[in-house]
């Protein structure tokens, strides 16, 4: 069920969904969902009370004594990268069964450590959204600054070979990953996912598209801070939104129209679309 | 009498005021040593009603909070010979079968990873445990846990400091730990534990409150006189004047029945009152996680006990702004009396959303309206708890200095000062004089001020100074009685000029020279001197009063009190990197 099924990270679980457009709960676990990591071999949650791997039939305690509030993470099969408001910490699964972490971010200030985000860049290499910029870490050289400094970073996504940030003042765009500059909206940016062709962009003022990251056209729903979305990869137009609040919203119609399921109310975060992988 | 006799007689009093009644997980273990003949049946009812109420999810496992696992297991732990078979049956599927939640305060992990490590020991025929992991492996777990916790506390101080709220959250885990685990180690750790936990109590213990700066004593009851569930633990321990329901709460009763009892010499230290005495505790930094480019500095408490009153002032060592941990109360004046009338406090209400934020995870945007709009009261113009990130404070012995600048555009650009109704006040010129039936209090404040009436539901009644101005503060000296008759004889004693407020518009600086000429000098982010000399915070001590005495970072706490000693040895090795702090409180 769960390979075919969307996944909703909400401020009070997960629901996945079903024949006919049905929602179902995932688990009693009813605290903050903040992402998924979606592989061939598991599905992992991001939760304000620590990292779980999802079943049908359980849910299995990836954190340790050190590990909570996961705002990010991803899955490496042999390790797990987990982004928190403590820092950026590498986890992996001993042989007992135990996942310990280890944490990258001591050394950085308080802001920097808090990191909302991170993107993959490759071996050992992550660009991490934090509330004091987007740094990049690189497991031979530590942490690097980049350009896009003192402010909040809420999401990140490699698009079309370039880069792009969404702040609390707006998108920021990059060839690197290093040197960032402003591109469309000045709202604050939630979330970004890719659709086809186009980029989607989850804001202040609802839901933005654009086809080349630099001119962004609204798509619906504008007075809701939209702080999750994600597109299905097989029916063109076919996106999923999460308020904050505002609760789920779909459109089939490149955001002409809009429909809110009521029976998933709360906060929205995280959206993975059915099939989704790494 | 003895103590043990002494506090065996309020344990019987307690009980059964409380046996009768019992409702809760706590309470239910009143039932088994009050005179109750169906104190089984009764606790099972409690049980399978209260722990772990299954949903008709088809993924039906319910998911319990840190209190219920918590209460479950010290109850099942310390009554399983006399409980049901179904009761004792209904725990164990409901620890080892239900989806359990940390929580996200030091408390609340305190009685998660107690309530999992004394299941974890106790159900050995469980290979997998409730989160899909080795029993073992999350048994090792939660002793990392516990014993880094209590670690870090014997070396640092302990993190939600003090609480009246919450010390009971951290008291009665540490007794399930002495009494009722199997792990030697943690069994002795947490019974030392137990014991620093209360003598923290016990140092600033004033007739049955607890006086002074607490990390956490919010929700409108800071002007009572007896406070949170520290209310019940302070009259179970040292005695007190009053005996009622929150002397006899519930929650609590785990202390009654438990086989740890404290020793004797921390309620000697708690009721002697034959000399002022000063208490100064370090304690750990408070967990700010953003929105600030410094972490918190450790916090400085002075308190300051006489025979009457106890005054106590924190240096919150917060890194500025947003940071305002919204239960924090950093000062109050202290003396015996009915609820809402024998407190002294002040607060600026500082509001900004970014102090949710600060410690709380989710979106800055949004949280300004989710909290608050589960407690309102957080955001109440007239609150008088809560740090604010323009407080700053000083103390000596009885006198304090608290100044505040806030910046214009504040949402609360004002201080309120709480006064209760029955103390008698007297204004002469710029200072107040009031009568606290023991005691005198001189007041000066610093800034318009109004007056103004406060009465909330039964949680606050009183009267509430206004200060409005970007520039305003007090000075408060409180003064035994001996020696003046009234408050006439106090008043025409009081030499003109002793606030000396000259170079605070230009300078941050005010002066006060205090009744017994002793000189307080504080600059608002600057200096805080004493008769010429600063005070040198960093090299404060873990605790330091007549009483108690403990060097930074050694793990080694020692009491004396009237020749009987007692030293807590934590046997901390200071080369071993403490366990990180990911908890709030």
């Amino acid at each position: 069920m769960l390979n075919g099924s969307w996944l909703v990270g909400t401020s009070r679980g997960v629901y996945a969904s079903g024949e006919g457009g049905t929602w179902e709960r995932l688990g009693a676990y009813r605290f903050r969902i903040t992402a998924f990591a979606r592989s061939d071999r598991r599905l992992l949650a991001a939760t304000g009370s620590g990292l779980w791997e999802l079943s049908e039939e359980r849910w299995l305690q990836r954190h340790d004594e050190t590990l909570t509030e996961v705002m990010d993470v991803i899955d490496e099969e042999q390790r797990i990268v987990a982004a928190s408001a403590y820092g950026l910490a590498l986890g992996e699964t001993e042989s007992s069964g135990a996942t310990r972490w280890v944490w990258l971010s001591d050394g950085l200030t308080v802001s920097q450590r808090f990191t909302n985000t991170i993107l993959r860049l490759g071996d050992d290499h992550f660009l991490a959204g934090t509330e004091a910029g987007v740094l990049i870490y690189d497991g031979a050289n530590g942490w690097l600054t980049t350009s896009l400094q003192d402010l909040p970073i809420r999401s990140l996504i490699r698009w079309q070979d370039h880069y792009l940030a969404g702040s609390d003042r707006g998108l920021w765009y990059s060839d690197n990953g290093v040197d960032w500059s402003r591109t469309g909206t000045e709202d604050a940016v939630y979330a970004l996912a890719a659709a086809g062709d186009n980029l989607l962009a989850g804001t202040e003022q609802g839901v933005s598209v654009s086809a080349d990251a630099r001119a962004w056209h609204n798509a619906g729903l504008e007075g809701m801070r939209v702080s999750a979305i994600a597109a299905d990869a097989r029916s063109n137009g076919h996106w999923y939104v999460g308020g904050s609040p505002g609760g789920l919203w779909m459109t089939q119609d490149h955001g002409r129209t809009w429909v809110g399921f009521p029976e998933i109310p709360d906060e929205v975060e995280a959206i993975s679309a059915a099939g989704a992988r790494l | 009498m003895s103590y043990v006799d002494e506090l065996d007689q309020r344990r019987q009093a307690i009980i059964a005021d409380m046996a009768p009644k019992a409702s809760s997980l706590f309470g239910a273990q009143a039932l088994f040593v009050a005179d109750i003949t169906d104190a089984a049946q009764r606790a099972e009812e409690i049980v399978l009603s209260n722990f772990g109420s299954q949903s008709a999810s088809p993924f039906a496992l319910a998911q319990m909070g840190c209190f219920d696992t918590f209460g479950a297991m010290f109850l099942l732990c310390r009554w399983q010979d006399d409980m049901t078979e179904p009761a004792r049956q209904h725990i164990k599927k409901v620890m080892t079968g239900n989806i359990h939640g940390r929580g996200n305060t030091e408390n609340h992990w305190l009685m998660h990873y107690t309530a999992q490590l004394l299941a974890a020991e106790r159900f050995v025929d469980v290979d997998v445990w409730w989160n899909g992991l080795p029993r073992e492996v999350f048994l090792a777990e939660a002793k990392r846990w516990i014993l880094g916790t209590i670690d870090r506390t014997a070396r640092i101080g302990h993190h939600e400091y003090d609480s009246t709220d919450y010390h009971g959250w951290h008291v009665l885990p540490m007794i399930a730990l002495a009494d009722h685990a199997q792990d030697e180690t943690i069994r002795h750790q947490a019974g030392s534990m137990a014991t620093l936990l209360i003598a923290d109590m016990a140092l600033e213990y004033f007739k049955g409150g607890w006086a002074g700066g607490h990390a956490r004593e919010g929700y409108r009851e800071n002007t009572w006189t007896a406070v949170g569930c520290a209310a019940a633990l302070l009259y179970l321990y040292f005695g007190g004047p009053t005996f009622g329901p929150m002397q006899a709460q519930q929650q609590m009763a785990p202390a009654l029945t438990s086989f740890y009892q404290p020793p004797a010499i921390l309620a000697a230290i708690a009721n002697d009152r034959s000399k002022p005495r000063v208490v100064k505790k370090t304690k750990a930094p408070r967990n700010i996680y953003r929105h600030v480019h410094a972490d918190a500095k450790p916090v400085y408490k002075t308190t300051y006990t006489s025979r009457s009153f106890a005054l106590g002032t924190t240096q919150t060592g917060l890194p500025g702004a947003p940071a305002g941990p919204i239960d924090l109360v950093s000062w109050d004046l202290t003396w015996e009396g009915p609820k809402h009338e024998a407190k002294i406090v002040s607060c600026h209400p500082y509001v900004d959303p970014g102090r949710f934020s600060a410690f709380l995870s989710e979106l800055p945007q949004d949280i300004g309206r989710t909290v608050p709009a589960a407690k309102p009261y957080l955001q109440f113009p007239d609150r008088l708890y809560g740090a604010s990130p323009y407080e700053r404070m000083m103390q000596h012995e009885s006198s304090a200095i608290i100044l505040y600048r806030i910046p214009a555009g504040d949402q609360h650009p004002y201080v309120n000062v709480y006064l209760p109704r029955s103390t008698t006040w007297r204004q002469q010129d710029d200072l107040l004089f009031g009568d606290a039936g023991a005691f005198f209090v001189t007041l000066r404040l610093i800034g318009e001020a109004r007056w103004d009436s406060v009465h909330d539901a039964d949680f606050i009644n009183g009267w509430i100074l206004r200060l409005r101005g970007d520039n305003v503060g007090l000075v408060i000296e409180a003064s035994e009685k001996e020696g003046h008759d009234d408050l006439d004889a106090f008043v025409s004693a009081c030499s003109e000029g002793s606030v000396d407020l000259s170079e605070w518009a230009t300078g941050n600086k005010v002066g006060y020279t205090t009744r017994t000429g002793d000189r307080l000098e504080m600059t608002y982010d600057g200096e805080h001197m004493i008769n010429g000399e600063p005070i040198d915070y960093t090299r404060w001590k873990l605790y330091e009063a007549p009483e108690a005495t403990a060097e930074m970072a050694s793990g080694i706490i020692q009491f004396n009190h009237a020749g009987e000693s007692l030293t807590l040895d934590f046997e901390v090795d200071p080369a071993r990197e403490m366990i990180p702090m990911r908890v709030i409180g």
